[in-house]
């Protein structure tokens, strides 16, 4: 099997006492789609910050194609690409414009064939691509994230929430994207609490909580595992009063 | 309901550390303020008082003369120095402190402090005015501009509203709890400048100055009161809290700043005073009035009051009625000028004050000035004051030359006197006009002030009945 | 490929374009400057008109003086006398000396349209006479009160108040905003140091700032006709100035807040430094070197002339005692105290003598609170660009202090050359209109020098603000 990608070895951060990711170890290959499933405050967003390079960890290390996202941010940054919960463009200019300007910031200068290219290939209609960005929805703007991945020709993509507020249709658009993307050899770490779609989505699925990685599910395992049932599970025990 | 909110905006904001921080900066500012102001009152007030002793010390010690060259020597009128110098400056850096009183000549009180400052005394004065109003309407910005806005923001204003909180309710606890932070700051400020006022004054300055003082607080109080209002109104209609807060600094700083130059630039133009080439002809129009003519009236009116043929036979000296009438026909060409100047000056701060309808400091800072006795109005009275003595003094030598110089044609160089007349002519003693004289010429300042107060009584709660109650 | 400064810069000054507040700014702030040059050039063209007439008056009168005294002895020597007696007129030095005199004046310097200082304050004109030394440099006052102690709206202001807000507007929401919007997320996930994000905006936002002070500059001395050099160093003045206020927003916007407590923030710092400071070192100056009022001044002149009137003919003989050569002129002394003129010039000594410690110690009080304001007000950036501007336009301080050396030296050359024909008794006759000192206004100081200590204060206060900006954003919390 190849190196993996995205990967977090013993990565530990704390904030004023309490410990948002607790020595996370996580490897992420190319071609998979890894879902980190967890409760709101279960350090999903503090891991994909560590991977940024946003966060500095407190122990461990987080490692994007075997460099060390402290030592080598630009380097690192070159070869992800990531999409907010909301991915926030500017409003005053037009999607292709946000997509030459944030590519340019990653070292691409794209023709005006390469950016209708990208944004075709994210699924972006033709008719939205010289529209300001601030009219766009919450999915064409993730179609823009999209294509600057597809523009940066991002080894790894982190997508944090990508579902939440979408409504199915393009829920189930937007994981094709993302399953296309990892065909072609992204690793793709996408945090999460959207049972339904991780099922179709995810090829391996890790639950988050506490800050702790409790249980990871194969993708072999995936499609008989009642993964409601589990992460549920994993949530009430952690919750649940300590028995001495 | 209303007391409920603003306890709890109150609590709010005490509890906040910048507030503490903010609140002791003015309170430091204004405290330091005062009393380097009274520091400073009080050493101009002796200094004026020494000077004044000195001078009529000079006058009485004169040797024998003749009492027209007297009134050529003249006397100085040393502006006194009101005892609330201490709170407002005005004007009184750019007018005079030295007025001299002659005989054929009137002057406007000379050496203008500013003069022999720096430059840089014209960036500004640490005075409690300008704490009172530039710094505390900044803190009721800062202090109300998220009022409503904030509160849309982060989502409370419904839940709040659907709490059974009548919106009138909520615009007053607002604007409650936004007083009861300030009044802790001013109010000890308040007091410390009443103890030092009471310590420090003399009895008959602290009496003058009593009702001036309240008075004073009552403007300073609707002046803020206006700006809780501003801040209120646009925290209700403001899209989000980052732009109520820009629209009121941009406010804060119009009306501090921008407002006061403007409006006095603009009422030279449209009320352009006395030119100097127009005061100058004036002048010398004065010095080119004819005494050959006065001579020719003069001798005329006796001959004919004592019917006499000659002035030789006459009871009186012709040259000392001359001389009387002479000031007479001079003082008055010469106060006609010097009114048409100061009118001029009242004129352009009427034109002025027009502007509060826009920026209320230009209603507060002109009450402000009055009030503490700085302004151009109460210099003119002093310099009226002044004039008045003048003339009197002037024409008691005149009058003692007609009474005893030798009858006849000619002037009289035997006749002198001696210090029992320098002594008669009682010292220069100025009475500072009362604080009802003092609002008198501002009747446009108070009714702008007031009409803030009220549009902002209706606007305010007709504002919060309509503001949306979600973020847009 | 261009650099991703180049690519920051241009995108944000696209961004720049679409944002209303940064129009609105700039709109507000042209409209500022046009007026405020109006408003400059106005005042400029009114006292240089006053001036001008009060040359023309006295130039005339000068010139008649000259004239009826020619035509006096024309008539004189028709009618055979001799030239050596005269009347009071033009021929007498008393008259033409100590109570004719003539009017001096400075007319403005062409910059006063851009920063009027303290030129509103001092008289138009002197007048100069012998044996009247302390009565030089006070004449009524003609413009109002109120609109001296607001002060004028010229070009100074706008740029000592305005531009600061117009730069606070262009960088208080530096990255607030973005991380606000969402967007920083966006832009520091890619391959771009924080440091290089700053720095391209603050270069398309401080070149907007660039261009409207130099458009600002420009315009203003187009109008107001400056040299090039005074105009580079008034530019680069304002150009540093301008840059403080954008880095101390910049550093400011490092500590990851919202744009809203930004804004507070920097409302407080505009204040403190632009306002509250310079009062303060103002009200300071004069608590720690008090200087006494003019009301002891006037007091102890009047004290000292009573005094000399007092004291008969003895000024005359201390007076002659102390000018050996006068002495020879006079002859006979009792007859010269009957001299009216004579005991005028030395009573007049007698009196500068006396109040020379008073004007001595006013002085001295004066240039301490000067030297304490220009050292510590150099702590604000407001205070060093005030004083930049007035040295430049030659309305500050030092100018003023200049011309009226100039004026003082002019009386004491108009003294020397009349007390003598005074206590000679010589008359003052046409051929000797010529021989009269004439006056010459001192020179207007390029005020490089001056402006050498602002311009490097300003220049520090602007590294350190940009140096914290850059020190502190890559700091920051995370976007």
């Amino acid at each position: 099997m190849s190196d993996p990608i995205l990967h977090a070895r013993g990565l530990t951060k704390r904030f004023s006492g309490t410990t948002a990711v607790d020595a996370l170890d996580l490897a992420i290959h190319p071609g998979e789609v890894y879902a980190l499933l967890g409760p709101n405050g279960a350090g999903k967003t503090t891991t994909i910050n560590l991977f940024l390079g946003f966060l500095a960890p407190d122990g461990g290390e987080a490692l994007v194609d075997g460099l060390d996202v402290q030592a080598e941010p630009l380097e690192t940054k070159r070869r992800l690409a990531y999409l907010p919960e909301q991915v926030a463009l500017y409003p005053s200019l037009s999607g292709a414009e946000n997509l030459k300007y944030f590519a340019a910031l990653a070292g691409h200068d794209l023709t005006e064939a390469d950016l209708a290219g990208f944004l075709d290939r994210a699924g972006l209609q033709r008719e939205a691509h010289a529209r300001h960005a601030g009219t766009y929805s919450k999915g064409m703007r993730q179609k823009v994230g999209i294509a600057l991945a597809l523009a940066k020709g991002a080894k790894a993509l982190l997508l944090d929430e990508p579902t939440s507020g979408l409504d199915p249709s393009a829920s189930v658009e937007f994981s094709g994207l993302v399953r296309r993307l990892a065909e072609a050899g992204a690793a793709v770490l996408m945090a999460t609490h959207d049972l339904f779609r991780v099922k179709d989505t995810a090829s391996r699925v890790g639950v988050l909580v506490g800050g702790r990685l409790r249980e990871e599910v194969s993708h072999d395992a995936l499609p008989t595992t009642d993964l409601e049932a589990l992460y549920l599970g994993h949530v009430r025990e952690a919750e649940a009063p300590v028995l001495s | 309901m209303t007391g409920t909110i603003a306890r709890k905006e109150a609590a709010e904001t005490l509890r906040d550390g910048r507030f503490r921080w903010a609140a002791a900066a003015v309170l430091v500012l204004l405290t330091g303020a005062l009393i380097s102001g009274w520091i400073h009152t009080d050493r101009l007030a002796d200094q004026h008082a020494e000077a004044a002793r000195a001078d009529r010390d000079v006058w009485t010690g004169q040797e024998e003369k003749n009492p027209h060259s007297a009134a050529h020597f003249g006397n100085y009128a040393f502006k006194p120095v009101t005892p609330l110098l201490a709170v407002d400056r005005g004007v009184t850096a750019y007018t005079g402190v030295a007025l001299f009183m002659e005989g054929h000549a009137i002057q406007d009180a000379r050496y203008r402090p500013a003069e022999d400052a720096s430059a840089s005394a014209r960036l500004g004065e640490l005075t409690a005015a300008a704490v009172l109003q530039w710094l505390v309407p900044l803190l009721v910005v800062l202090l109300t501009f998220g009022a409503f806005a904030g509160e849309r923001e982060r989502g409370t204003l419904r839940p709040l509203l659907s709490q059974g909180v009548s919106r009138r309710a909520l615009a007053g606890g607002k604007a409650l709890g936004a007083a009861a932070p300030l009044a802790l700051i001013l109010i000890p400020a308040a007091i410390l400048g009443a103890v030092a006022m009471a310590l420090f004054a003399p009895p008959e300055a602290a009496a003058w100055s009593a009702p001036r003082v309240g008075l004073l607080a009552l403007v300073y109080l609707a002046y803020f009161a206006v700006f809780v209002g501003v801040s209120l109104l646009v925290s209700a209609l403001a899209r989000s809290p980052r732009s109520a807060l820009l629209i009121l600094l941009g406010f804060w700083f119009a009306n501090g700043f921008i407002a006061p130059r403007l409006a006095a630039d603009v009422a030279e133009r449209v009320h352009p005073g006395l030119t100097a080439e127009a005061f100058a002809e004036g002048e010398a129009a004065v010095g080119d009035l004819s005494w050959d003519d006065l001579t020719v009236r003069v001798t005329e009116q006796i001959l004919t009051e004592e019917g006499v043929s000659t002035l030789d036979s006459a009871s009186v000296n012709m040259p000392a009625v001359r001389l009387y009438e002479g000031e007479k026909m001079e003082t008055e060409a010469y106060r006609a000028l010097f009114e048409q100047l100061a009118d001029g000056f009242e004129g352009q701060g009427r034109v002025a004050q027009a502007g509060a309808i826009v920026a209320p400091l230009l209603a507060v800072a002109p009450l402000s000035t009055a009030l503490t006795g700085t302004d151009y109005r109460h210099h003119r009275h002093f310099a009226d004051a002044a004039e008045a003595y003048r003339y009197g003094y002037v024409q008691a030598l005149n009058q003692n030359l007609i009474d005893n110089a030798a009858p006849g044609a000619t002037w009289d160089r035997e006749y002198v006197v001696g210090e029992e007349v320098w002594a008669g002519i009682p010292a220069f003693d100025y009475e500072a006009p009362s604080a009802g004289w003092a609002l008198g010429g501002h009747g446009l300042a108070l009714g702008f002030l007031g009409l803030w107060l009220v549009g902002l009584a209706f606007a305010v709660p007709a504002a919060v009945a309509r503001m949306p109650l979600d973020p847009r | 490929m261009p650099s991703p400064l180049f690519t920051v810069a241009r995108t944000e000054a696209r961004l720049l374009r679409a944002d209303r507040t940064a129009l609105w700014s700039t709109l507000i702030f042209a409209a500022a400057t046009a007026y405020a040059l109006t408003v400059g050039l106005d005042l400029r063209a009114e006292r240089t008109e006053a001036a001008r007439a009060i040359l023309a008056a006295d130039v005339e009168r000068w010139t008649e003086g000259q004239a009826e005294a020619d035509s006096i002895e024309q008539a004189m020597r028709a009618e055979g006398l001799p030239l050596d007696s005269y009347e009071w007129g033009p021929r007498s030095p008393y008259a033409v000396g100590m109570y004719y005199g003539r009017d001096v004046t400075t007319e403005p310097t062409p910059l006063s349209a851009l920063a009027v200082g303290q030129a509103d304050l001092y008289p138009a004109s002197h007048q100069i006479t012998a044996g009247n030394r302390v009565a030089t440099g006070t004449s009524d006052a003609l413009t109002s009160p109120l609109r001296l102690a607001a002060g004028s709206f010229d070009l100074a202001f706008v740029l000592l108040y305005l531009l600061p807000l117009l730069a606070l507007a262009l960088g208080y929401d530096l990255t607030a905003s973005e991380r606000e919007r969402g967007t920083l997320r966006l832009v520091l996930a890619q391959p771009v140091p924080r440091r290089t994000l700053v720095a391209g905006k603050l270069l398309a936002r401080g070149g907007l700032l660039a261009v409207l002070v130099i458009t600002a500059t420009v315009a203003g001395f187009v109008v107001a006709g400056g040299g090039p050099g005074r105009w580079a160093l008034w530019t680069v003045a304002t150009l540093l100035y301008g840059l403080f206020w954008l880095g101390l927003a910049a550093a400011v916007d490092a500590r990851g807040r919202s744009a809203a407590a930004n804004a507070v923030v920097l409302a407080v710092c505009w204040l403190g430094l632009g306002v509250v400071f310079p009062a303060a070192v103002t009200l300071l100056a004069g608590q720690v070197h008090p200087a006494p009022t003019r009301a002891a001044f006037v007091a102890a002149t009047r004290t000292a002339e009573a005094d000399a009137s007092q004291r008969g003919t003895e000024p005359l003989s201390e007076f002659l005692a102390d000018h050996p050569e006068m002495a020879e002129a006079v002859g006979d002394e009792e007859a010269a105290a009957e001299s009216f003129a004579v005991m005028a010039i030395a009573r007049d000594a007698v009196v500068a003598e006396a109040v020379e410690p008073v004007v001595a110690q006013f002085a001295e009080q004066r240039a301490r609170q000067t030297a304490f304001v220009r050292t510590v007000g150099a702590l604000s950036p407001s205070v060093l660009a005030h004083a930049a501007f007035l040295d430049l336009a030659g309305t500050g301080d030092a100018q003023q202090r200049r011309s009226l050396d100039a004026v003082e030296v002019y009386q004491d050359e108009w003294r020397a050359h009349f007390e003598p024909l005074v206590f000679a008794d010589t008359p003052f006759n046409a051929a000797d209109y010529p021989e009269a000192p004439q006056f010459t206004p001192a020179p207007e100081a390029s005020g490089a020098r001056q402006t050498g200590g602002p311009l490097l204060g300003l220049a520090l206060a602007m590294a350190v603000v940009l140096g914290l900006a850059v020190v502190l954003h890559p700091r920051a919390p995370a976007p």
